[in-house]
């Protein structure tokens, strides 16, 4: 018989007896779901505030803000800002010759049991609509302009508990929802939408905090930017919008990518340890097996492939079902981070992540194991299998 | 005593298996304690605010950008207010790697409106210094700050009326820090930041901080205040230190249920394999376990050296867990990104006692199934299964 032959026999004997020891399969097969379900659903929050920055970003899309604002809302547009940003080389324009440029103002709003600032109105012109990517209403209507209505995001609708008919708390009274929308996902399912001047006119603001631009293409972005950077009638910057908002969950994102391994990491440990102790118990176990195969002219490599293999259909095992319980768990729940609601998210790429750590412990914790098992002494093996 | 040399042997009887599940049990509780610290520090920053003080701050903030300090003399003639002091943030970025940080600046009402663990002494320097800067040990460990150094805050076009981008705060004290904010503080002078802020919003601050005479009418006061304030044109928003703080910490993910998630997980993870490696144990010395019990060991004395086989790696490997756990507390602060307002973990007396009685249940759930085999087997039935 052939080496892979051989493996494949070993192997497969192997397997067809894992179901009568399922105690101590079970040890590696739950140590490593708890390993890979505990770190997918963390990257889950990364994966989730990734998505929502990209998703409602077109690639032509360009943010105006105040020169060193970090965020929207620390950035103060004065209000001829507009007349001089759509003058700017690269915007697009609609057919009757509008610039599609629509500067927008931000008002936070304190509700009961949420941080201040958590839940933003925007002010939004009728030209802003082209620029938002997949934006639809769901329920209810638009508002509509000059008039006090507000409509809401899918975002801020789970989080935030707000539904269509709801009255909001606004300077000069109370203004209804009269409908909700999706974005594609996007930052903008985070907030409440209002028409900007009857914003303006209600929180007495003056300017801006951004003004959101669509480019003839993305290449137009270099030429734009250039131009708003250096004017000096402005003290603005301009970003590609999916930059923005990556940028703005970037420490987030960092953050939870880092916890999600570090805590990888020490349940790995944990698992490892827990799968070398299985393992070495099942070479224990398979002493008079592995002998006699050996008395029978089968090879070492064949016996190490067999418990390789073996420690490795365990961990895959263990890392389906993790992967399986985290996208149960968390997989489309709302949360927010700030200011942004967002969808976990399982992808493909951080499920792959999952199974090569699974494979990783798998193999880590089988290797000493079966060298163990290749170097067992036949005829002491066969006298007692205590002192092995 | 007599039975430890059973026990050592038994546990001995395979080194390696022994110190294998010893350091998965001490993985798990490093996890474990890791995860509870974390807690206990945000239950302590939220227990820590005073819920007896209040946070004014506008309702509607984008009305004229914040409150106009001219209110503090209305705050102080609401019946139940015996301290009000005004502050505004000034936050920007500083140093090559743009980190975010923010200068608390506050009048000289805040010493007695909100406690700051700041003596008389350095208060009244910072009120005489109005480019001062008193930083907590922690955040000036962080910042690599010393008495004398200025911090430059880079801030957004249109914050200060000079155009310049940079705001600069000098180091005049280095004072303790506060439960409160797990980063340590920043307090500077609001003259400093109303000085320099443009003509429209001169005037305009971020809030108040009020002490009250009754700390038993906090709600009360709340009210009064917002409807003290509700048809003027800036209708105020007033909630306690300890609320504000319990809703920011909500705010980043529910961090509590994510702490308790990963120490469950690390618990399960201990848990399955001790049992698994005691039920084996128990398993392959059935001969010995009939043995002693023909030689007069009782069930409960059996039971006793099962248990007691169990909780020695697990309490042991709690105890080195959580040992490791207070190791990382200690150096973590200084690499946990400040803008997250992610602290380092406590490990209190409260989460040692935590981790080692949960250490005690995971030996005792681990040794039920092997107690159960054992249960009402006399010594023959123990013999002759082997």
């Amino acid at each position: 018989m052939s080496v892979l032959t051989q493996s494949l026999a070993v192997a497969r004997l192997n397997v067809m007896g894992l179901a009568s020891r399922p105690g101590s399969a079970l040890v590696v097969v739950l140590g490593v779901a708890c390993v890979v379900g505990v770190m997918l659903s963390v990257l889950s929050i990364t994966a989730g505030l990734s998505r929502v920055s990209l998703s409602g970003a077109d690639p032509r899309n360009a943010i105006v803000l105040a020169t060193e604002a970090i965020a929207e809302d620390g950035s103060s547009l004065p209000e001829n800002t507009c007349a001089t940003i759509i003058q700017a080389p690269g915007i697009a324009r609609e057919r009757d010759g509008t610039a599609m440029v629509d500067c927008e103002v931000l008002q936070p709003l304190g509700l009961e049991g949420f941080a201040w600032g958590m839940l933003f109105v925007r002010g939004v012109g009728q030209q802003a609509w082209p620029l938002y990517r997949d934006f639809k209403m769901v329920s209810g209507r638009q508002f509509r302009p000059g008039i006090h209505e507000l409509i809401v995001g899918a975002g801020a609708l789970a989080i935030f508990h707000l539904k269509v008919g709801d009255l909001v708390a606004m300077p000069d009274g109370q203004w209804p929802i009269v409908g909700a929308f999706s974005a594609g996902g996007g930052v903008l399912e985070s907030q409440l939408l209002a028409d900007a001047a009857t914003l303006t006119a209600s929180t007495r603001a003056t300017g801006f905090n951004s003004a959101l631009v669509r480019l003839d293409t993305p290449a137009a972005f270099a030429t734009f930017a250039h131009w708003i950077n250096e004017n000096p009638a402005l003290a603005a910057n301009a970003e590609h919008q999916a930059q923005f908002y990556l940028r703005s969950v970037n420490p987030f994102m960092r953050f939870f990518r880092s916890l999600a391994f570090f805590i990888a990491t020490v349940l790995a440990i944990g698992a490892l340890f827990g799968s070398l102790n299985v393992m070495y118990g099942r070479v224990r176990a398979r002493t008079r097996e592995i002998i006699t195969l050996r008395m029978l002219g089968f090879g070492a490599l064949p016996i190490a492939v067999s418990v390789l293999s073996e420690a490795l259909l365990l961990s895959l095992t263990g890392a389906a079902l993790g992967a399986a319980s985290a996208w149960l768990l968390f997989s489309g729940r709302h949360s927010v981070v700030v200011h942004t609601t967002f969808q976990l998210s399982l992808t493909a790429h951080f499920v792959l992540v999952g199974f090569a750590w699974a494979l990783v412990i798998g193999l880590a914790g089988a290797l000493f194991p079966a060298l163990r098992a290749v170097r067992l002494p036949i005829a002491a093996g066969l006298r007692d299998t205590a002192t092995i | 005593m007599k039975y430890l040399p059973l026990i050592g042997a038994a546990l001995w009887r395979r080194p390696a298996e022994t110190l294998f599940t010893f350091l998965a049990v001490t993985a798990g509780f490093f996890l474990f304690a890791s995860m509870v610290g974390l807690d206990v520090t945000y239950q302590r920053a939220i227990e820590s605010s005073p819920a007896d003080r209040l946070i004014v701050i506008s309702r509607f903030p984008g009305t004229l950008g914040g409150l106009p300090i001219g209110l503090e003399e209305s705050l102080r003639g609401i019946p139940g207010v015996a301290a009000v002091g005004a502050w505004a943030s000034v936050c920007g970025h500083h140093g090559a790697e743009q980190k975010f940080a923010c200068v608390y600046t506050a009048d000289a009402g805040m010493q007695a409106a909100f406690p700051f663990p700041i003596d008389t002494a350095h208060w009244t320097l910072l009120m005489h210094t109005v480019d001062g800067m008193l930083i907590s040990r922690k955040a000036a460990q962080a910042m690599n700050l010393s008495v004398g150094d200025v911090l430059p805050i880079v801030v957004a076009a249109g914050v200060r009326a000079d155009g310049s981008n940079n705001w600069p705060f000098r180091v005049i004290g280095i004072v303790p820090d506060s439960p409160e904010w797990t980063h340590g503080f920043r307090v500077g002078n609001l003259k400093y930041f109303q000085n320099n802020r443009p003509p429209q919003l001169q005037g305009l601050i971020a809030g108040f901080r009020l002490g009250l005479s009754d700390s038993g009418q906090v709600s009360e006061v709340a009210r009064r205040i917002d409807r003290f304030f509700v048809n003027s044109g800036t209708p105020t928003q007033t909630i306690s230190a300890r609320e504000d703080a319990a809703n920011s910490y909500r705010s980043v993910i529910d961090m509590a249920f994510l702490t308790r998630l990963v120490a469950g997980a690390g618990l399960f993870l201990i848990l399955y394999l001790t049992a698994n490696v005691i039920v084996r144990a128990v398993q392959e010395r059935t001969t010995e376990l009939g043995v002693l019990q023909a030689v007069g060991f009782t069930h409960r004395q059996l039971m006793g050296l099962v248990c007691a086989e169990a909780a020695i790696p697990c309490v042991l490997g709690a105890a080195c867990g959580t040992w490791l756990a207070t190791l990382l507390a200690t150096v973590s602060h200084s690499w946990l990104p400040s803008e997250m307002g992610l602290p380092a973990a406590t490990i209190s007396a409260a989460v040692w006692i935590e981790a080692l009685a949960a250490a005690a249940l995971l030996a005792l759930f681990s040794s039920a199934l092997p107690i159960l085999m054992l249960w009402r087997r006399c010594p023959a039935e123990l013999l002759a299964a082997s």
